[in-house]
């Protein structure tokens, strides 16, 4: 369980826990909200390097597919399985239904500050309402 | 943006609302999926007031509708609907209609909202008759009740009247209810007045709690399911009739309509498109215009895809060359890559009708 003041968020409502190297990642309650009924992932290839801010994954819900873009340059280690299963989690819980993680790139610091910490992005969904 | 009179009662509920042809509708009020579930298992309301009526009336309102109909409208009388496509001359469809035979020489034409002014406009354009014909879509409000528990509820609301059976209509003061729906349940569609409206909405939600409204999202998906054409999609300004799998709403034998010279050509070579029902070995969505390939060839494009509720699959409605139907090996591209399907029967959900 990832609690929301922790993690750090993208502008394209990503949430990351990072810790000892390592990134996990999913999407924000904003996200899952506005997408709907999610119905399936496709999850980013385990083994690939992804770019930050590249498309990695897709999340198709009823009405639409999101793209879903790597917050933090590095190699994918891991995909939630349990989701291909009971996608709908991600709906009913957002915080807890991660859906990758990441062996974070020697100098992914550098990006830290394309991310939001939890009062940003607090203030940054303000404004998109 | 125009606003049904009902606008108030969706957002008062939190529903998302999304623009659809010129209207700002109720797209869901909780979820898609809830909202599709409730009604095949119990009942729904829709507010479908976006929908046009046009009045076709005079000496010759039969001949003009039969006219610009394919169907033959001769074979029903007063208190029948009919459905039917109107053609262009080349066969592909302007839209599809609902035709209410309301009195003598007076017929109530109910259009898909997308389409009003291009069909009052092709109404006019065609009216070589002792005709007249009035856009009374402002007039109108409509919702529709679908489910099968709608029968006990419109007993409810209307005690003290007989309800219409199939393809029937039938008065009770300002309202018209027909037995006619859009999601492949038993159910009822009520015309009513734009002041009216509002109490009749919120009467037949608070009957039962297990009513719940529902939006244009779970429209969508439930007439999918059913396998309904929705014009823009299985029918379109290129697609004709016969083509998407409604040939037996084409009278050829009738002697004279717009579209017959084509519409026969069609049917009597066999040589034409056709719409066909997949369902994919993944649960990833085949969405509108994805193509559709038999082996390496590409044999035509996805004309509907969403994921059904009801199955908990991923479903596609396709059009494709005729020849190609047998294909064993039918795959459809998406994004990057070509997920397998297998041809089913055409309607994915057998109809719940009352018949």
């Amino acid at each position: 369980m990832y609690s929301k003041k922790d993690l750090y968020y993208t502008k394209s409502h990503e949430w990351v826990s990072i810790k000892d190297g390592y990134a996990v990642c999913g999407i924000t309650d904003y996200a899952q909200n506005s997408m709907g009924d999610i119905v399936y992932i496709e999850f980013p290839e385990v083994d690939e390097f992804y770019e930050t801010g590249e498309e990695c994954a897709v999340v198709e819900s009823v009405k639409a597919a999101s793209d879903i873009y790597c917050p933090l340059s590095g190699v994918v280690t891991e995909v939630n399985e349990l989701l291909e299963d009971s996608p709908e989690d991600v709906n009913s819980a957002p915080y807890e239904s991660w859906l990758f993680k990441i062996e974070l790139d020697d100098n992914y610091e550098k990006d830290l500050d394309k991310l939001m910490d939890y009062v940003d992005y607090e203030d940054f969904l303000a404004e998109e309402e | 943006m125009k606003k049904t009179a009902l606008y108030e009662e969706h957002i008062s509920k939190n529903a998302k609302m999304v623009e659809f042809s010129g209207f700002l509708m109720p797209l869901s009020y909780s979820s898609i999926i809830t909202e599709h579930m409730t009604v095949r298992n119990y009942a729904g309301l829709f507010d479908v007031s976006h929908m046009g009526e046009i009045l076709v009336y005079g000496n010759q309102a039969l001949d003009f509708l039969n006219y610009i109909c394919t169907n033959n409208l001769s074979k029903k009388g007063i208190g029948d609907i009919s459905y039917s496509p109107i053609c262009y001359k080349n066969a592909t469809t302007v839209d599809d209609l609902l035709i209410y035979f309301l009195e003598e020489n007076v017929y109530l034409v109910v259009v898909n909202a997308s389409n009003i002014q291009k069909d009052y406009d092709w109404f006019i354009k065609n009216n070589k008759f002792d005709c007249n014909i009035s856009n009374l879509s402002n007039k109108y409000s409509q919702i529709a009740l679908q489910g099968p528990k709608s029968e006990e509820i419109m007993h409810k609301i209307y005690p003290d009247i007989k309800l219409p059976t199939f393809y029937k209509f039938t008065k009770c003061n300002d309202d018209i209810i027909s037995r006619t729906g859009y999601t492949g349940e038993d159910g009822f569609e009520i015309y009513t007045n734009n002041e009216r409206v509002i109490n009749l909405w919120n009467d037949i939600l608070s009957e039962n709690d297990n009513v719940k409204p529902i939006g244009l999202g779970a429209r969508d998906t439930l007439r999918f399911e059913a396998s309904l054409p929705l014009y823009g999609h299985e029918l379109s300004d290129k697609i004709s009739p016969i083509e998407a799998g409604l040939k037996r709403f084409v009278d050829i034998s009738k002697e004279n309509f717009i579209g017959k010279e084509v519409l026969k050509k069609q049917l009597d070579s066999g040589k034409h498109r056709t719409i066909v029902a997949l369902e994919l070995t993944k649960k990833s969505i085949a969405r509108e215009k994805s193509p559709i390939f038999c082996n390496e060839l590409e044999i035509g494009y996805v004309t509907s895809g969403m994921y059904s509720p009801y199955f908990k699959k991923s479903l596609a409605l396709g059009l494709i060359d005729s020849k190609h139907t047998d294909c064993k090996n039918i795959t459809i591209k998406i994004r990057k890559n070509n997920v397998s399907c297998k041809k089913v029967g055409k309607p994915f959900y057998k109809p719940k009708y009352k018949k």
